[in-house]
């Protein structure tokens, strides 16, 4: 059997392997009847660790509860009524990828007709942030705010102030 | 992680994939097991119970929405179920079995008697002697990772931090540590 796939069992049990991962354990363990008996023993070993007196379900638990499941009809729940955690978390990328996308598109615009590099373009958008100005160390601060009285010449005022300076140094 | 394999794992049954649902039995059948032996002390009266909780989890699933995590709602589902079956038989839980609010806070440890058969007593009393042993003769790098994972609950992150290793090398040492348990186990439950 794969080491690999052993020990991302191991991690799996302790809920800290990444899903993706994690998904790939649960499907061999569904087809392959030697590493769900191994599941069921690192499982076992867990418990009587933590309680010598657990009560340990057999080897064929898990199958006799899915040869009754296999009597049930299949579910079929309509996309719309998913889990509302799902469906929050998947709004709340979207949002935040619109957001990324409206801004390299206001940024791009800017450069279009602006003389002024994009990365002092992007400086300038991150200098409007007060929690920006906040931490900034005071030469960068400077540096900036010399740059930023040129954004108005440039047309690049009132650029979105959530932009976020995806790669840059303090260092000139 | 757990929990968004959990959520994963429901939109796949809910779905139409009933493997997927063997692999959420497969991971809380212990739990579940033991959460309902707090109720019911007979284990195979308690396994029947476990059972009973995993198919009517499945039914109920078209209505699970994620406003709670799964396994809270099974746990839940494995409460009701286990006081239910008490009702129908027309017991009281008397004052050893534990309340409602204290099985929703409810961890694995603590003593639990047990009704098996004397040869099941007599499996399970190698068994646990079997991973005791298994312990004690780890390396201490191996001993002390697992003893941190499984008596302590500390995560990985934290073992790390406390045997001043990287989080790669906790991995290794617990899988290496279950390896070497496993290897007492495996002739004794075959």
């Amino acid at each position: 059997m794969n080491e690999e796939l052993k020990q991302d069992l191991s991690a799996m049990l302790d809920d800290e392997l990444e899903t993706s991962r994690a998904s790939k354990v649960m499907g061999r363990i569904s087809s392959d009847r030697e590493f769900g008996r191994l599941m069921h023993r690192y499982q076992m070993a867990q418990e009587l660790m933590r309680s010598p007196d657990a009560l340990i379900p057999d080897a064929g638990f898990a199958d006799r509860v899915a040869g009754l499941i296999t009597e049930e009809p299949a579910l079929l729940v309509p996309r719309a009524a998913v889990s509302r955690r799902y469906r929050d978390k998947v709004v709340n990328l979207a949002l935040a990828a619109s957001v990324a996308a409206v801004a390299i598109m206001v940024g791009r615009s800017i450069t279009t007709h602006s003389p002024i590099e994009s990365g002092e373009i992007l400086a300038q958008v991150q200098m409007q942030s007060p929690t920006v100005k906040a931490s900034m160390e005071p030469d960068l601060r400077d540096y900036l705010t010399m740059h930023n009285e040129s954004s108005q010449k440039a047309g690049a005022a009132g650029v979105l102030p959530s932009v976020r300076l995806v790669s840059g140094s303090t260092s000139r | 992680m757990g929990e968004e394999l959990d959520e994963e794992l429901v939109r796949r049954v809910q779905q139409g994939d009933k493997k997927a649902f063997d692999s959420l039995v497969r991971k809380y059948q212990y739990k579940i097991a033991q959460l309902i032996n707090r109720y019911i002390k007979d284990q195979h009266e308690a396994l029947d119970v476990a059972q009973e909780t995993f198919i009517k989890a499945y039914r109920a699933l078209p209505g699970f929405r994620g406003d709670s995590a799964f396994y809270t709602w099974l746990y839940r589902i494995a409460i009701n179920t286990a006081k239910n079956h008490l009702s129908m038989r027309s017991r009281r839980p008397t004052d050893d079995e534990i309340e409602i609010e204290d099985a929703e806070q409810f961890e694995s440890g603590g003593r639990l008697r047990n009704y098996e058969t004397p040869e099941g007593v007599l499996l399970s009393e190698e068994i646990a002697a079997a991973i005791q042993d298994a312990l004690v003769k780890l390396p201490d790098e191996l001993r002390t990772a697992i003893t941190l994972r499984e008596f302590e609950g500390l995560s990985y992150d934290e073992i790390a931090q406390v045997m001043g290793c990287p989080v790669g090398t906790v991995r290794s040492r617990i899988f290496r540590a279950r390896e070497a348990i496993d290897k007492r186990l495996e002739p004794l439950i075959r």
